[in-house]
């Protein structure tokens, strides 16, 4: 269970140091940060990237960051911004002709494959690429990431009825693009 | 099922789970990211300054820290071994007629130093004194002012926008200890003793040009308590009086400097408001008088085992009744942050609390007392177990127990 109570203890401890308290929030968050990833970026080696390098750049915030407030929604626009960073990144690098010149991670490579993906998610990551991504953004940050409309419009610098109707449409298409999976679903 | 209903369901159900090597391998990566980042914090800050005890907010408010972050100030200013630039002995006569200083403390990579103000009586007694942090040295809590007269130490964080009050306590007696180590008297036997002993060096250098500074440089020799260490005093050829003092750590086959103590502003009267904080605070600031006298729990006929639980026990209860003035005498943080900090969940319920045991390596009367409670949010229940909440006595006033942190 979500649990803001722990959360605040969490950061609490955290901001002093403590190695289990960053163990702890990693445990706790990695897999929803992860799926989220997946479902922003739509490929499991770049939101892989995205997840660690948050992670890795939370560890070394303790001082900045602040003891109030939620975390979960903290990780997760973390997560946001940082795809929108790199998206722009790529945008400006294929617009002078760069490619694959960076690589998020500190100077760090997994040994092998971090994220499994179960059915439902392939499956869900493969519509959501069919979605333009300020939709898909709207759709992944309202369902998984649980941040309002309110929220989702500050990160995507838009007013909040062009946020709600971008999920409005998302939704649509996505219902659209799922339809025999969700046959699927209801009938058991 | 509503089709809304049904493709939420869908998205629920997507998961996604790790493979537990390379999760390994990501966690240490973020694991020594945390060690990095901590390291560098400690570096910035200095060790001996004890900045952990700084860096939890509820730490920092208890006086414990207020007493303490003025004494270890003091002594990071004035690193006890650097006045063994005072090997001059007309240095030692120009020192005693010194009523005012001011100190200011580089370290290498900052622009901005620690500084430090004192007024000495006419006895030579340190009678005041101020001390200044900016935001780098102290990454949490952001910059900080001391300040210390009469019987009062106050402390105010910026960012908090916090003042804090508490009986000085302990602070002359101390703070007079630090200074012994600063008559250049004693300094001075004490670099002929290491120097007999043989374990520095000292080298002094008077240039032929008399308007340029005498330097002594202070080599701390294999053996000694602080080997690799170089000091090194710019003497004023005129006043005798020290200017600056190099430190210096011995790395990489060389002597990399590290900071620069500052001491150019002899016997300049410091204006009396520098050391009183009230009028120095914005009006907005919250004040916490820790010398009040209804703070803390009561240890009344009970031992300490029993004071430090029973003291657990009354914070919860009052976040139970949600009655955070009384939490708030139990964790002087103020009522404001306390709300901000547990109005959101309804602890309903103290599952557990204790047994209380004596903090390890802790030097004072501190105890840990594990604490079960069991809360509400989002309107649903849950329990947390709370293992290191730290108990201690208020300073100044034996007798009534505070809690000092919830956690490491």
């Amino acid at each position: 269970m979500r649990s803001m109570m722990e959360d605040r203890l969490l950061l609490w401890t955290f901001k002093r140091g403590s190695p289990d308290a960053l163990r702890r929030v990693y445990e706790k968050y990695k897999n929803d940060l992860l799926k989220l990833a997946v479902a922003l970026v739509t490929d499991v080696n770049t939101a892989e990237d995205v997840v660690q390098d948050v992670f890795v750049c939370f560890a070394q915030s303790a001082a900045r960051i602040g003891i109030t407030g939620d975390l979960r929604k903290y990780l997760v626009t973390c997560v946001a911004n940082r795809i929108r960073n790199r998206r722009r990144d790529q945008q400006r690098h294929e617009a002078i002709g760069l490619d694959g010149a960076e690589s998020l991670v500190c100077g760090f490579r997994r040994p092998e494959q971090w994220a499994i993906l179960n059915e439902q998610l392939r499956l869900l990551s493969g519509a959501l690429a069919q979605l333009p991504y300020e939709q898909r953004e709207v759709v992944s940050l309202h369902t998984q990431g649980d941040l309002t409309f309110r929220e989702i419009a500050a990160i995507q610098k838009a007013p909040i009825n062009t946020v709600q109707g971008r999920y409005r449409y998302g939704m649509s298409k996505l219902r659209s693009l799922l339809n025999g999976e969700l046959d699927n679903e209801t009938g058991g | 099922m509503r089709p809304a209903d049904n493709i939420k369901r869908f998205i629920d159900k997507a998961a996604v789970s790790t493979h537990p090597h390379a999760d390994e391998a990501v966690l240490e990566a973020v694991l020594a990211a945390q060690r990095k980042a901590t390291d560098k914090t400690s570096a910035a800050t200095r060790p001996s300054l004890r900045s952990i005890a700084m860096r939890s907010p509820i730490t920092t408010l208890a006086a414990a820290a207020v007493v303490v972050a003025a004494v270890v100030l003091f002594i990071g200013l004035w690193d006890k071994s650097a006045p063994a630039a005072y090997a001059l002995d007309m240095t030692i006569e120009a020192n005693q007629s010194v009523r005012w200083l001011h100190i200011k403390n580089f370290t290498i990579g900052h622009a901005e130093p620690r500084e430090g103000w004192i007024e000495f009586g006419a006895d030579g007694q340190a009678r005041r004194a101020r001390s200044q942090v900016p935001d780098w040295a102290s990454p949490v809590e952001g910059a900080w002012v001391l300040a210390w007269k009469d019987d009062t130490v106050q402390r105010w964080t910026k960012k908090e926008n916090r003042l804090m009050i508490a009986k000085a306590g302990n602070v002359r007696e101390q703070l007079t200890a630090v200074l012994q180590e600063l008559d250049p008297r004693q300094i001075v036997a004490h670099i002929a003793d290491l120097e007999q002993r043989g374990q520095v060096e000292i080298v002094t250098e008077e240039p032929p040009d008399k308007t340029k500074p005498i330097v002594v440089t202070v080599t701390y020799l294999p053996g000694s308590d602080k080997p690799g260490r170089r000091k090194v005093l710019a003497v004023d050829p005129v006043t005798k009086l020290v200017n600056t003092i190099g430190l210096y750590e011995f790395q990489d086959g060389q002597y990399r400097q590290e900071g620069t103590i500052e001491l150019r502003e002899y016997n300049q009267p410091i204006d009396p408001k520098r050391f009183d904080l009230t009028s120095e605070a914005p009006p907005s600031a919250q004040r916490l008088d820790l010398s009040a006298t209804n703070l803390g729990f009561p240890q009344g006929l009970l031992n300490d085992e029993q004071a430090a639980t029973e003291t657990v026990r009354a914070f919860f209860e009052a976040l139970i009744d949600q009655d955070y003035e009384e939490a708030g005498r139990l964790i002087p943080i103020g009522t404001a942050a306390l709300k901000e900090h547990f109005g959101k969940a309804k602890v309903l319920r103290i599952v557990s609390v204790g047994p209380a045991t004596p903090t390890a390596q802790s030097q004072d009367k501190e105890l840990t007392v594990p604490c079960t409670i069991e809360y509400e949010e989002d309107g649903k229940k849950a329990t947390i177990t709370l293992q290191g909440i730290r108990v201690g006595e208020l300073p100044q006033q034996p007798g009534r127990w505070i809690i000092q942190t919830l956690g490491d």
